[in-house]
């Protein structure tokens, strides 16, 4: 079986009067939608397992799930899962429905790529939001790691080959500390983020 | 630590990010540059266009964007980005 995929800006689509050049416009109600969808998903017996998509804009999050993660028996929840506040929603939620929850984080290898396919993507959205979930989802994921033990990470790497296309490697670790010490190595402030777009000699 | 290489299927989405990533080469950024601005393709060496003014170099950059259906990058004289124009 398939797994049940809630896309946010697959859900965009669906509100009546949506256009790509006015996405941040519609993101509240179909938030909402996501929830509503992500609710009734966990109120049915199987799946058992709920992935929880972590990662910044334009990160390449939605390309794995098309392709990969999809085949897996799991609801997965495909945002970027920048506030802590979302992230203990969703996992309280999950558990409490008796789910085996999974974060998987999508961290691109290189910010400046992600910034220009965030730039010439179909769906516009302000560029700050690229810097607070780039920032949001590496804190998050870390505060994730500290203080949930039993919620599994699994980290993905985005990276490009020499046709400049899309590749991703999954990173294996053999402990909780090898991960948390990882991700606490991943986290990029906001100006961090700003100065790595801004050098154009990437 | 151990590394494993996912191979992607070419989904419509994977196609779609990878278009992005083809168009974002032909970004244009307007940098300062020597006493003007200058217009540069992302990741150039060489500059694209030479401009007395800012203006100038946003219009030309913007025109080439237009065309390629890619954005427009204005950074400001201290080298930060502070405003994007797209055209996709």
């Amino acid at each position: 079986m398939p797994a049940i995929v809630i896309d946010i800006d697959e859900c965009k689509k669906k509100i009546p009067g949506y256009t790509p050049t006015k996405a941040t416009e519609y993101h509240t109600e179909s938030a909402k939608i996501a929830d509503k969808l992500f609710k009734n998903a966990l109120s049915k017996k199987t799946p058992k397992k709920v992935i929880l998509m972590c990662g910044g804009s334009a990160s390449g999050k939605s390309e794995l799930v098309s392709s990969e993660l999809i085949n897996e028996e799991a609801i997965i929840y495909d945002s970027t899962l920048h506030t802590q506040e979302g992230a203990k929603v969703k996992i309280r939620n999950s558990v409490g429905k008796g789910k085996l929850v999974e974060v998987c984080a999508l961290l691109p290898e290189s910010i400046s790529k992600s910034f220009g396919v965030f730039l010439t993507r179909e769906r516009q959205i302000p560029v700050k939001i690229f810097y607070v979930t780039h920032v949001g989802s590496r804190q998050n994921l870390l505060w994730i790691a500290k203080n949930f033990p039993q919620v599994k990470i699994r980290i993905y790497i985005g990276k490009t080959d020499k046709y400049n296309k899309l590749q991703v490697f999954k990173y294996n670790y053999n402990s909780q500390s090898e991960i948390v010490k990882f991700i606490e190595e991943q986290q990029l402030s906001e100006s961090d983020i700003i100065n790595l777009v801004s050098d154009i000699k990437q | 630590m151990k590394k494993l290489k996912i191979n992607l299927k070419q989904t419509d989405k994977v196609l779609a990010y990878n278009g992005a990533l083809k168009r974002a080469t032909r970004i244009n950024h307007v940098v300062k540059y020597q006493n003007g601005w200058a217009v540069k393709k992302n990741g150039a060496q060489r500059v694209s266009g030479i401009f007395n003014d800012q203006g100038t170099a946003i219009d030309s950059a913007s025109k080439m964007a237009r065309n390629d259906r890619s954005s427009v990058v204005i950074h400001g004289r201290d080298g930060k980005i502070r405003d994007v124009r797209r055209f996709n």
